[in-house]
């Protein structure tokens, strides 16, 4: 009786037990799994928000038709902060994952190879753009903020990738210098739930942000600019291109229209200063005031832009002359002012020729002690950090200040900014248009005309060779008419007959036509 | 008395529309289906006309110019191409005769060539001079095509007839043109029109000989009785038409050639 109670026990005993194991098996997995299952998501809000130098410009500053989301030169340059709201959920603190952004160009960073884990730094694809957070506790749904410089997204782009778990440093304007052609490239920005030793959880789940467009190279020039004067107007006309890149043209002129100053234009100046020590604050570069003002004005922009300078930021000459390292010093790329404008075969002004990226006609170096010296050479090239000249040849930006564009709003059009910042539509937008008239022009004055390419991004490549051009008078037909005696012309509904009706001919006809529909009832009523 | 003949002008291109009538009538009783035309099936009142000309305005032609020749200095002396539309309705048709009937016409032509500088050098500039002409007619047209339709020769003369007008524009590279009185200061805009009559005898060549057999499918499948390609001299007198002094003359004579289709 006992073993059948024993032996009627047992079996209900050991289910019991296996019960309660099933059960705390089960409890354990769910809670393993709850503590796993870190989520990220960004859906309320795919695009970041846009910040410079500490405000808040929303999350677009270009027009729907120039990349609002993406990434252009003046982005860039302007040290443009990314900031995404991302919301957390499941990740339970001690002991659990982190959460990290990096970027990429290729797509994916969610396979540790791409983040350098075990493979060569060099054959990692991704780079660290925002180290995140360390083991949160964040059970639920949080939503943080993540900030991510856009120097950071586009500087490691052909410069080495930063090795596994090393955040991209700060290259300063430089990083804007790294795009190698003029092509657009896509970056990626991800959210992963990785491990402290920074491999992937299979358990999370990634998040990646909306592909970012960044393109930092303007187009090509056009080539074959030709001028024909006209009436207070010039023509320009030019070839089109025939790259992907394209989508309008800028064209500029020197001096600008309305222009009371034809015979001088201020130079147009960057700064570039490294970490240790004061950006120059004055520096002439002939000491003309109008070259000051304009040198206040960079300098300015190059206070905002000192703590990310390049630590060694080298200018050389084009190929044809030598490369001078001065790394411990300012250093004033002065891209030059015009002098009047030639009349007929020679291009004079300084501003729209020999339009290259970063291109100068002089540097001017400031050394710590306050000796500045200044060198003048064509075409000098700011260079990168492996002092390889970024341009090519093929690509770059519009330094010309954006006075000189026509066809643009003045308020997309910042006073003493160069054209790269211009915000708005090119002066003529499509890429096979080919021709732009330039009116309001004085008669008799010589000006010189440049035209630059601008791509989907809003980025001005590089001006195309100057050409003069002086507008005067003209004969067209309705003035040699008009001289010679003609009496024509007025509008469309003019009279010329003193004295006669308006519009009689039309009223004769319509006059003829109530008779005809007259005829035709009568000789129905006659059936 | 001036005005009487401004009316009865008014009335030339509409006249044939007063016996149009009698023309339904007569082609009710089977006579459109006389001659050759009895082995196509649809019915025939309309013909349509797609028309191209080499023209050059007769602006120099104003005896206001004194002699002066401004159309030729400023765009030479090559004729430029005019194109056209015209719709002919074939309201009366005479038996082994033909038809008669009105007629709408548009055209377009644009000249333009580069303005020359006022001083020396002179030479051409950048700058673009324009003469847009858009001329319209009403006519009464007169087709006689006995020769084909009974005797199956087919070429068909015709006669048009009527009042033209023209619309016309002088613009530069900033649009319409404007000329100011260095006297009076005063600005005239370059655009105007100008009245005259239309004139024009030419003569069609019926394409259908040349395969009647898809001649008749495309008459059955879209109507179209006949196809001409035709040759005809026009003369556009836009002189005023006693109702405006000193028009610009932007009428003139010129050969046009064209397929026009009879449905």
């Amino acid at each position: 009786m006992r073993h059948i109670t024993q032996s009627g026990g047992t079996p209900m005993k050991h289910r019991a037990s296996s019960v309660l194991v099933l059960a705390a098996v089960a409890a354990t997995l769910l809670a393993s799994g709850a503590a796993r299952a870190q989520s990220i998501n960004a859906a309320a809000q795919p695009y970041p928000e846009r910040f410079v130098n500490g405000q808040d410009v929303g999350q677009s500053t270009r027009p729907v038709n120039l990349n609002p989301h993406g990434i252009n030169y003046a982005d860039c340059m302007a040290d443009m902060v990314f900031q995404y709201s991302v919301t957390l959920s499941g990740f339970p603190g001690v002991n659990s994952d982190n959460m990290q952004v990096w970027a990429t160009n290729t797509g994916d960073c969610t396979a540790d190879s791409t983040r350098g884990y075990g493979v060569s730094s060099e054959a990692a694809t991704c780079w660290l753009v925002n180290v995140g957070l360390t083991q949160p506790n964040l059970q639920s749904s949080t939503t943080r903020q993540f900030n991510i410089p856009v120097r950071a997204l586009v500087g490691p782009q052909t410069n080495t990738i930063p090795k596994a778990g090393t955040l991209v440093g700060d290259d300063g304007p430089s990083a804007c210098l790294t795009q190698a052609s003029f092509a657009a490239t896509s970056i990626t920005v991800w959210f992963l739930p990785l491990t402290s030793a920074g491999q992937a959880d299979s358990n999370g789940t990634p998040y990646s942000a909306p592909v970012i467009t960044a393109d930092l190279v303007g187009p090509p020039a056009p080539s074959n600019v030709q001028i024909g004067g006209g009436d207070t107007l010039l023509s320009v006309t030019w070839n089109p291109n025939l790259d992907a890149d394209t989508a309008g043209y800028d064209v500029f002129i020197d001096p600008p229209p309305g222009s009371t100053d034809a015979g001088f234009v201020a130079p147009t100046t960057m700064l570039y200063c490294p970490d240790t020590g004061a950006p120059a604050a004055s520096t002439g570069t002939g000491g003309d005031a109008s070259s000051d003002a304009a040198l206040d004005a960079a300098s300015l922009d190059a206070e905002n832009e000192a703590e990310a300078a390049p630590q060694d930021a080298t200018v050389a000459a084009t190929p044809e002359a030598a490369a001078v390292e001065m790394p411990d010093a300012c250093i004033l790329v002065n891209s030059g002012g015009s002098g009047l404008a030639a009349s007929n075969s020679t291009c004079a002004s300084t501003v729209l020729s020999s339009g290259t990226l970063m291109v100068g006609t002089s540097v001017t170096t400031v050394s710590d002690s306050g000796t500045a010296t200044t060198e003048t050479e064509a075409g000098i090239l700011v260079t990168d950090d492996s002092g390889t000249a970024v341009e090519t040849g093929t690509g770059g930006i519009a330094a010309i200040p954006c006075l000189y564009t026509v066809g643009v709003s003045s308020s997309s059009c910042p006073p003493a900014s160069p054209a790269y910042t211009n915000l708005s539509t090119p002066s003529v937008t499509g890429e096979i248009v080919s021709a732009y008239t330039i009116s309001g022009l004085t008669d008799g004055v010589p000006y010189n005309v440049a035209v630059s390419a601008v791509d989907g991004s809003g980025n001005v490549g590089p001006p195309s060779v100057c050409q003069p051009g002086t507008p005067a008078p003209v004969n067209d037909f309705f003035k040699l008419y008009r001289e010679a005696g003609g009496q024509a012309g007025g509008s469309f509904c003019a009279l010329e007959a003193v004295g006669e009706p308006a519009g009689a001919p039309l009223a004769g006809m319509a006059l003829g036509a109530v008779a005809f529909t007259l005829a035709r009832r009568r000789r129905r009523n006659r059936r | 008395m001036r005005r009487r003949c401004r009316l009865l002008l008014a009335f030339a291109p509409v006249a044939p529309l007063l016996v149009a009538g009698t023309a339904r009538a007569q082609e009710a009783s089977g006579e459109a289906l006389d001659g050759r035309h009895k082995n196509y099936a649809s019915p025939q009142h309309f013909s349509a006309e797609v028309r191209a000309s080499l023209f050059t305005p007769a602006v120099d032609s104003d005896p206001a110019l004194a002699g002066a020749t401004p159309y030729k200095q400023a765009f030479g002396t090559s004729p430029r191409l005019l194109v056209g539309l015209e719709l002919d309705w074939q309201a009366l048709r005479i038996p082994h005769f033909g038809s008669i009937g009105p007629g709408l016409a548009a055209g377009y032509t644009a000249i333009s060539a580069k303005a020359d500088y006022t001083a020396p050098p002179n030479g051409p500039s950048g700058e673009t001079t324009s003469l847009d002409i858009y001329p319209f007619d009403a006519m009464a047209v007169l087709r006689v095509d006995v020769l084909w339709r009974d005797m199956g020769i087919p070429v068909v003369p015709y006669l048009k007839a009527g009042l033209g007008a023209a619309l016309w524009r002088a613009s530069n590279t900033l649009g319409t043109a404007v000329y100011t009185s260095p006297t009076t200061g005063q600005s005239v805009s370059g655009e105007g029109h100008s009245l005259g009559t239309h004139f024009a005898l030419g003569v069609g060549f019926n394409l259908n000989v040349l395969d009647e057999y898809a001649a008749k499918s495309w008459d059955e499948a879209s109507g179209v009785n006949g196809t001409y390609l035709f040759a005809e001299y026009t003369r556009e007198d836009l002189t005023g038409l006693g109702m405006q002094t000193n028009p610009m003359r932007v009428g003139g004579t010129s050969w046009t050639f064209g397929l026009s289709f009879e449905f």
